[in-house]
């Protein structure tokens, strides 16, 4: 019934990257998505929608707060902040990712003989 | 805990939620705007972006859902609403089953405060209460003072002993008596080491020295309970050290407070003082050995039960045996009575409360008993109501399990409705304990009711938990069970289908027999009950018990000067036709000792045969009394000690001394016989009045427990103003403490019976109305889900009086089944049943005759309505309705 992964990331994919950007500085929803795709040059496709369920999870795991406030362009937003737990979090996830893509990698290039 | 957090938290996520969906919109229409789009274009594109607003805010919610807590809320609001739509069914199921719980936990509560609960002092459980018996009253009897002494020099498995012997005093503020200033106490006389022993410290000041208890010169000291201290003196610490008179008008000294919560070793009378019991000497110089004490003792730890009980008794044999030695004089009947007393000790955590749970013990089982049947009725009743339901709706059950839930889920559901029946039903219950408590303390005597300590405690919660256990799967988990089997195959049947018929239903059937069986035997048992009461109400007492009036003063012990001059005053009351005083009890007043009755110049052979109560008594009492001497005279002026010995004896003695032979001028302990009066009752109207011999009160006697006695037709309310101002007008200082009718007083021995014959009666009662319900209910069921059969039966031409008689036989043969086991039930425990009994046998025919009456007529009443109704059917309506 979960709607929330987009079909085109693997599980957990979208938590990290929301993690890692929000670790640089705290955003809105809106300027998350924004900032994403800008990151990754337009090649991750994000559904918007899909990126709120993934805040939910996050807040609720205590690796994210979130408060009201207003914008730079003075608009009302919830901004969402890194825990220390996320921190912590993140970079467990970001290690596991690097030794799985390292696995993958390393997979992937064995020719055929 | 955090299951409740997480709902408050989820609710206020949602709102932000959505407005975060809202503003992010916005932001993205203003984004597009600015990029050229126009509006409507742009709030499109926007929402595509976005993907499914609802998706989102669901799979938000998703992600805050706490299932297990979520269905139980879902469940118990659906409850909720299932109730309110059947109100009828809501009311009936939860007030019959707080009637249950109720009345079941009241009489834990009692049975706790009387039997359970320790004392409030230092390990109770290391308590032990000593006592003796003679052979032949078979009653526990307390020890001496000097035996008290003794034991404690003789014995090595205690930590201490102390000595206890309540009684009743009257307190007054300063050293100097005031008439009529003392206000009434229930004091007790203790050794002074009575609370290192307990354990029971000071709230304020000290408590007594420790001193030989036997020396004359005690501290005269009074130690305050806690309670009477708030009561009398609020609590003023300026008290301690203030000088109070206790008795006659001797000045003591408060010394001390005892520690909050401790009303005394007597679990049914709470005590005020406490004053030391070598204050005996200053009434009665020579009495303080032979002083009747309590005494308990203090096990050292480590020391079994077994091990002390073995000590003492060696120590009570050798003292027994030195006491019988030292007394030459004894006959031999008293010298073998004496030496054949056992020696007993038993637990005393629960402190004593001798004559209450004498008389109250098992008639206290036997009630929760009877109330646990009406529970158990109760929840038959229910769960039967409740299989009934749950049948009826076997098809929207079945909707909901083809459309995906789980059977599990739909009985966690079901579940869920029938607990929300049982925890409703225990508020209810836990709200009736007061009412009920009341009525069942009304019969216990007055000190006793505000002394009981009925405050809730881990075993009521205990009780209460135990009692839910059985519930739960009676009324909660069977009918869910039962009526959610093979639910799959419900869809395809009619909804009048056959399947699930209560009536044919072999549970329901089982249901409905339990019940009758329990419902039967209790009303057998508030027969029996009933018919005791009647008989013994209907006894000849002996004496008149509409006119004549007791009057209790203060202090038991009085001198004949003081008696003397009370009795002409009460003379002199308007519509007093007499008075007179008499001692040592009996007139119901009871008395436990029994005196030497010897004939005088035979050598009786064992001590049964040779004792009788003693009664001493003023002028005309037997005429205030009513009491008809049937042989010889009554006593006459001059009658007195010393000048003359003489004595009355009662029929039961004459019959057993002197068979059919005169007992006119025969003399017993040097007293001659002047007269027979005719047998009264002595301790209680069910017991046969004892031999009894009464002597003329000499002149200048002290005497224990006077009692004065008038005749009169006025009614108490009428007499108690005037008693009270000829005794303070007789220059009397102590206190009037009871002024009531013989017949009250008579009344009042029958409180067990009474107990028993009412609140059997009451729950006989409830039980019957409880299984009517039931069966009222399980078969407009029946018929309700037969209307099609009916109308078809109706329809082919069967007559009513056939379809409302074919239905009633079905539900006949559970019934009589029942009627039946219950029957065999109250004779299985006729045994039982008749130590309760007087005048009739448990297996009294008229009475089981009478109750099966009852219970068919009640029954045939009930199951007449539905199937009247029934056999009422339109065929073409019911036809139509398939």
């Amino acid at each position: 019934m979960r709607r929330s992964e987009s079909r085109d990331l693997f599980p957990g994919a979208l938590e990290i990257m929301v993690l890692r950007v929000l670790q640089r500085e705290p955003l809105h929803g809106y300027a998350l998505v924004q900032r994403i795709q800008q990151a990754s040059s337009d090649l991750l496709r994000v559904e918007e929608g899909s990126l709120y369920p993934a805040l939910q999870r996050l807040l609720k795991a205590g690796l994210l707060r979130a408060e009201w406030g207003v914008s730079s362009t003075n608009r009302r937003v919830r901004t969402y902040r890194l825990t220390r737990a996320g921190a912590k979090h993140l970079a467990t996830e970001v290690s596991r990712f690097e030794q799985m893509l390292k696995g993958v990698t390393q997979v992937l290039a064995l020719r055929e003989t | 805990m955090k299951g409740l957090r997480g709902l408050f938290r989820r609710h206020a996520e949602l709102g932000d939620l959505r407005a975060e969906i809202r503003a992010h919109l916005d932001e993205k229409v203003e984004a597009l705007m600015a990029a050229g789009m126009p509006r409507a274009e742009a709030e499109q594109a926007a929402r595509r972006a976005f993907g499914s607003v609802t998706n989102v805010e669901e799979a938000g919610r998703d992600v805050w859902r706490i299932p297990r807590v979520d269905d139980l809320v879902a469940d118990v609001g659906f409850a909720f609403r299932f109730l309110r739509r059947s109100p009828v069914f809501a009311v009936v199921a939860v007030s019959s089953l707080a009637l249950g719980i109720g009345a079941n936990l009241a009489v834990f509560v009692v049975i706790n405060a009387l039997l359970l609960r320790p004392l409030p002092v230092d390990h109770p459980g290391a308590l032990v209460v000593f006592s003796r018996q003679y052979a032949d009253t078979g009653r526990t009897n307390p020890l001496t003072f000097r035996e008290y002494v003794d034991l404690g020099a003789r014995t090595s498995s205690f930590v201490g002993l102390l000595a206890h012997s309540g009684g009743d005093g009257s307190l007054q503020i300063g050293a100097t008596l005031v008439p009529n200033a003392g206000e009434h106490i229930h004091g007790a006389r203790v050794s002074s080491n009575f609370f290192e022993v307990l354990g029971v410290g000071m709230a304020a000041g000290r408590g007594f020295l420790p001193v030989d208890d036997s020396s004359a010169d005690a501290e005269r000291s009074v130690v305050l309970s806690y309670d009477f201290w708030q009561r009398r003196f609020g609590g003023d610490a300026a008290v301690v050290g203030q000088p109070v008179i206790v008795f006659r008008d001797v000045p003591f000294t408060v010394v001390g407070v005892a520690a909050r919560g401790f009303h005394g070793i007597e679990a049914d009378e709470r005590t005020d003082a406490w004053w030391p019991v070598s204050t005996v000497k200053i009434i009665f110089a020579d009495r303080l050995d032979g002083w009747n004490v309590t005494v308990m003792g203090r096990l050292k730890p480590g020391v079994p039960l077994a091990q002390a009980r073995a000590d003492a008794q060696v120590a009570h044999a050798s003292i027994v045996t030195e006491e019988a030695a030292a007394n030459p004089n004894w006959n031999a009947a008293r010298r073998q009575r004496f030496l054949t007393q056992r020696f007993e000790i038993a637990a005393g955590r629960t402190g004593i409360a001798e004559a209450l749970r004498a008389g109250f013990t098992q008639p206290l089982y036997a009630l929760m008993a009877s109330v646990a049947a009406v529970l158990l009725i109760a929840c038959a009743n229910v769960g039967a109501l409740l299989l009934a339901r749950t049948t009826a709706r076997r098809r929207e059950l079945a909707v909901r399990l083809a459309l995906g839930s789980g059977r599990a889920r739909i009985i966690q559901q079901l579940v869920t409705e029938n607990a929300l029946l049982i925890v409703l039903a225990t508020l209810g219950g836990v709200a009736l304990v007061p009412l009920v408590l009341r009525t069942i303390l009304s019969y216990a005597p007055a000190a006793a009711a505000t002394a009981l300590d009925t405050a809730p405690d881990f075993r009521t919660l205990a009780f209460v938990v135990a009692m839910a256990l059985p519930m739960a799967v009676v009324v909660a988990l069977l009918p869910a069970i039962r009526s959610t089997r093979a639910l799959e195959g419900a869809l395809g049947a009619g909804t009048r289908g056959s399947g699930g018929m209560p009536s044919r239903s072999r549970v329901h059937q089982w249901l409905l027999g339990s019940q009758v069986a329990l419902v039967l035997a209790l009303l057998v048992v508030a027969g029996l009950f009933v018919r005791t009461l009647q008989n013994l109400r209907g006894l000849d007492a002996g004496f008149d018990r509409k006119t004549v009036v007791i009057v209790t003063l203060n202090s038991g012990a009085a001198t004949t000067a003081i008696a003397r001059r009370v009795v002409p005053a009460l003379e002199t009351i308007p519509g007093v036709q007499s008075a007179t005083f008499y001692a040592n009890l009996g007139l119901l007043g009871g008395g436990s000792t029994m005196s030497d009755c010897v004939i005088d110049g035979t050598v009786p052979a064992s001590s049964a045969e040779v004792t009788c109560a003693m009664m001493q008594v003023g002028p005309r009492f037997f005429e205030t009394t009513s009491t008809a001497i049937v042989a010889g005279r009554a006593f006459a002026t001059g009658d007195e000690p010393p000048g003359a010995q003489v004595a009355i004896i009662n029929e039961t003695m004459a019959q057993q001394y002197f068979g059919r032979a005169s007992p006119l001028n025969q003399l017993i302990q040097g007293k001659l016989v002047v007269g027979v009066a005719r047998d009264t009752k002595y301790t209680s109207l069910r017991e046969p009045a004892p031999r009894m011999m009464y002597t003329p009160v000499g002149a200048g006697w002290t005497v224990a427990d006077v009692r004065f006695a008038l005749h009169s037709n006025r009614t108490i309310a009428d007499l108690t103003g005037p008693i009270k101002r000829a005794i303070a007008d007789a220059g009397v200082t102590q206190p009037v403490t009871a002024i009531e009718s013989l017949g009250a007083i008579a009344d009042a021995t029958l409180a067990r019976e009474r107990l028993l014959a009412e609140l059997a009666s009451w729950f006989g009662s409830l039980a019957l109305v409880l299984a009517c319900i039931g069966l009222y209910g399980t078969m407009s069921f029946a018929v309700a889900r037969r209307t099609n059969e009916i109308g078809t039966r109706l329809a082919l031409g069967a007559s009513r009086a056939r379809i409302v008689g074919g239905l009633m036989i079905e539900f006949a043969t559970p019934v009589a089944l029942g009627a039946v086991a219950g029957i065999a039930a109250t004779l299985a425990v006729s045994r039982l049943l008749s130590r309760f009994l007087f005048g009739l046998d448990a297996t009294d025919p008229s009475t089981i005759g009478a109750a099966v009456l009852v219970l068919g007529l009640a029954a045939a009443a009930t199951a007449f309505l539905p199937a009247r109704r029934a056999s009422g059917t339109d065929p073409l309506i019911a036809l139509r309705a398939e």
